[in-house]
């Protein structure tokens, strides 16, 4: 394997693994800041 | 409500995401033999195709879901916050379009970056659809924004055609279509790789799209427990004895002015 394609891979792994923390964090910071209610989603 | 926005289908859609980029990364990385002429560049072709297809997808669910709010018997909330999730992802696998196709055009053409036909028109849908993200931020009553921020999707998506037949209507560096051509240029462990990565990246855009949508669902709930409480607080302070007036934040919940600020406000 070279360096590109390291390169390619690591950035796309990268790119997402923040994108998929920051979205999950997001939720949960709001979920916790709501008042307990009904059930959105089970 | 629960604490955050996964439930039991988002669990087992995540599991499935993680097991088929595994085997993608497996097949892609070590087991696809490299190419006769790209050699092992061509291991970027399971990152690269299916994340352009991604932001298409995106980007072009982000429309459909605009016209279903723009007509008035379909208009729903639910349709905007599609949108607006549809069109976040799209952004985030635009991104991964033109880094991946940027490294690979460094690997093969010996450029970072070159005035392609494609490649322009890909950083153009990537800049329009960060002004429509931007667009949504703005102040303003929740319905007109949702129309106006439309009405531009709908107008920023017809660059995803252009974009995609970029490639058959100009000359240009970047090469056309690899796999719908009557003569694929893949074949074997390649093509097998090459649509398995296919499928990872459905799966992942999916588990996305659901968890930013949820998001969207949270922040309008968080905006109208906000709006409420600033009413109760001033309904209160009416019959109450003088308190610190209480203002709505645009994003978030009641905040408290001190009495000097507030008087200061006309």
């Amino acid at each position: 394997m070279n360096g590109y394609v390291a390169g390619g891979w690591g950035a796309t792994a990268a790119i997402i693994v923040l994108y998929t923390w920051r979205t999950l964090r997001r939720g949960r910071v709001l979920g916790r800041s709501l008042p307990p209610g009904e059930k959105t989603w089970r | 409500m629960t604490a955050g926005t996964g439930n039991a289908l988002t669990r087992a859609l995540g599991a499935a995401t993680i097991v088929a980029v595994a085997i993608t990364a497996w097949l892609g990385l070590v087991v696809s033999p490299p190419d006769q002429t790209q050699g092992q560049l061509v291991r970027l072709l399971y990152i690269h195709p299916a994340a352009a297809t991604a932001c298409y997808v995106g980007f072009g669910l982000c429309a459909l879901a605009s016209l279903a709010y723009l007509w008035p018997r379909t208009r729903s909330r639910r349709w905007d916050r599609l949108a607006a999730a549809s069109a976040e992802v799209g952004v985030v696998f635009c991104v991964i379009t033109l880094v991946t196709g940027s490294i690979w055009g460094r690997g093969s053409w010996g450029v970072w970056w070159t005035w392609d036909a494609r490649l322009t028109l890909t950083a153009l849908l990537l800049a329009v659809f960060i002004g429509y993200l931007a667009l949504r931020r703005t102040g303003g009553d929740p319905e007109p924004r949702a129309k106006r921020s439309a009405v531009v999707a709908v107008v920023c998506a017809l660059l995803v055609p252009v974009d995609h037949e970029a490639t058959t209507w100009w000359q240009t560096l970047h090469q056309g279509n690899t796999l719908f051509r009557p003569n694929p240029l893949i074949h074997g462990l390649q093509l097998w790789s090459m649509l398995l990565s296919f499928v990872a990246y459905g799966l992942l855009f999916t588990w996305l799209l659901i968890h930013r949508y949820r998001v969207e669902v949270l922040e309008d709930r968080f905006e109208e427990e906000g709006f409420a409480a600033a009413i109760a607080e001033r309904r209160a302070e009416g019959s109450g004895p003088a308190t610190a007036p209480a203002v709505a934040a645009a994003d978030g919940p009641v905040m408290e002015v001190p009495a000097s600020e507030g008087e200061k406000t006309p």
